[in-house]
């Protein structure tokens, strides 16, 4: 059973299984503070116990009733600050770039298996592979910056990354060959290691400071910022997300010497109370199941050349179709959830 | 330690079946003039931080439709009116807030 519900015993299992479902559902899409989820079951439980009735008689089904609960009791103090997956921009930070070195020190460890200790380094790999990597230090900061209400940054930093990696990938293409020195590959490895490791310890406290903007007095600003954070961590589209600065905008001319700290007070939490609607399931499932599709299609294409082969007695085709297949479904799965919530 | 007013809570908790009353006898409305009608009538704890976020729930659940209309000068207002949806949710919250009214009622005063 799962820890909120292991210290309830509940005495049917269909209500059991009703409140791990409820939990799944409430804990994954909207991260709610631990305290809510125990509350939440201890009444359910009780409301259970004295009627007698299954819980599905008396909530409903537990997905629709997660949604509700979330709409009505997540405090937008414990959603603001946060991007709709719940991860802070530092945490956003931490994270891809432990990927990114976890990544690295696999692609070192191979090389290491597959070629030796030394690895010849040409003016093609220096270039090709150091433009790659600066690609993916700056793709590590786009998820950061976008939770921070950073937009354009976050653009910024998206084509810059981009633009890296095409020169890395023209490097490795076009420039010479030939040796210029040799490289300990363990090295590499060792490089590797203490990003991830320097990245998983960080606090993600202090990453936050490095990427949150500070509330500003001048309307102006703080408009820009209310844009930035409704477009960014909570999702909304663009245009919506012009429609509440416009009317922020409109409200300020209504009357001489009003200021938006003034009438709508800290901008996040205002954003954090905007964004709290009951669209705001709609949002969460919509950016899993983008995530889930471009998840596909990155597996689908890191396992191309397996997939064209059609060796069918090739262990990599089986492995490239499995995993393809896979991350196809559950990309359906989530566009359907999606569907279903519109 | 003073005790804090229970009115702006109690504002707050009520505040989309005040508005949706408002939109209802009044007509169409904007955020600033609507924050005037509540504060005219007693209801000047509701801030503008409270009450876009609350239109915009009401919008959200579709309650109320959005209408975007020239100002006097300066920038556009953004108009709110009331759907079908919204008048049949506020016949049911009036007759569920006038049940809860007289049992708050009975219960303050001892008669019940």
């Amino acid at each position: 059973m799962m820890a909120a519900t292991a210290g309830i015993r509940w005495a049917r299992k269909e209500d059991e299984r009703w409140a791990a479902s409820f939990k799944l559902r409430f804990v994954t899409e909207f991260h709610p503070p631990t305290q809510l989820v125990d509350q939440v079951l201890s009444e359910v439980h009780e409301a259970v116990t004295e009627t007698g009735q299954p819980a599905r008689d008396l909530f409903g089904e537990p997905r629709a009733y997660a949604d509700r609960v979330s709409a009505d009791r997540v405090e937008e103090m414990h959603t603001q600050g946060q991007d709709l997956g719940g991860a802070t921009p530092g945490e956003r930070f931490t994270n891809a770039l432990t990927m990114a070195g976890l990544w690295a020190l696999v692609v070192s460890a191979v090389h290491w298996a597959r070629d030796g200790v030394w690895a010849d380094v040409s003016p093609a790999s220096l270039a090709g592979i150091g433009a790659l990597t600066a690609g993916v230090v700056i793709g590590c900061l786009v998820g950061a910056l976008r939770t921070a209400g950073r937009v354009q940054a976050a653009r910024a930093c998206t084509s810059a990354a981009v633009l890296a990696v095409i020169v890395g990938i023209v490097a490795l293409v076009v420039l010479p060959r030939h040796g210029l020195f040799a490289l300990p590959v363990p090295a590499l490895c060792a490089v590797s290691a203490a990003v991830m490791a320097g990245a998983h310890r960080l606090p993600d406290a202090t990453a936050d400071r490095w990427f949150t903007r500070q509330s500003s007095e001048d309307s102006e600003q703080w408009m820009q910022h209310l844009d930035g954070l409704l477009r960014g961590p909570h999702g909304i589209p663009a245009h919506q997300a012009h429609d509440y600065v416009a009317e922020v905008r409109s409200h300020l001319a209504s009357a001489s010497g009003l200021t938006a700290k003034g009438e709508f007070g800290d901008v996040e939490t205002y954003a954090a109370r905007l964004a709290a609607g009951p669209r705001r399931t709609e949002r969460v499932l919509r950016r899993k199941a983008r995530l889930a599709a471009i998840l596909a299609a990155a597996l689908a294409v890191a396992n191309i050349d397996a997939l064209r082969s059609a060796e069918v007695t090739s262990l990599w085709f089986w492995f490239g179709a499995l995993a393809a297949a896979f991350a196809l479904g559950y990309a359906a799965l989530q566009y359907r959830d999606f569907r279903h919530q519109r | 330690m003073p005790v804090a007013s229970p009115q702006g809570a109690w504002a707050r908790a009520l505040l989309q079946l005040c508005l949706l009353g408002v939109l209802e006898s009044e007509g169409p409305s904007y955020g600033y003039a609507l924050l005037g009608r509540l504060s005219a009538a007693g209801l000047d704890t509701v801030k503008p931080a409270t009450l876009y976020p609350a239109l915009t729930r009401l919008a959200e659940e579709g309650t109320v439709e959005i209408r975007w209309a020239a100002g006097e000068s300066g920038p556009g207002r953004k108009y709110y009116s009331i759907t079908e949806k919204g008048r049949s949710l506020l016949g049911d919250q009036r007759r569920a807030w006038g049940d809860f009214k007289t049992t708050v009622t009975a219960l303050a005063e001892g008669t019940k």
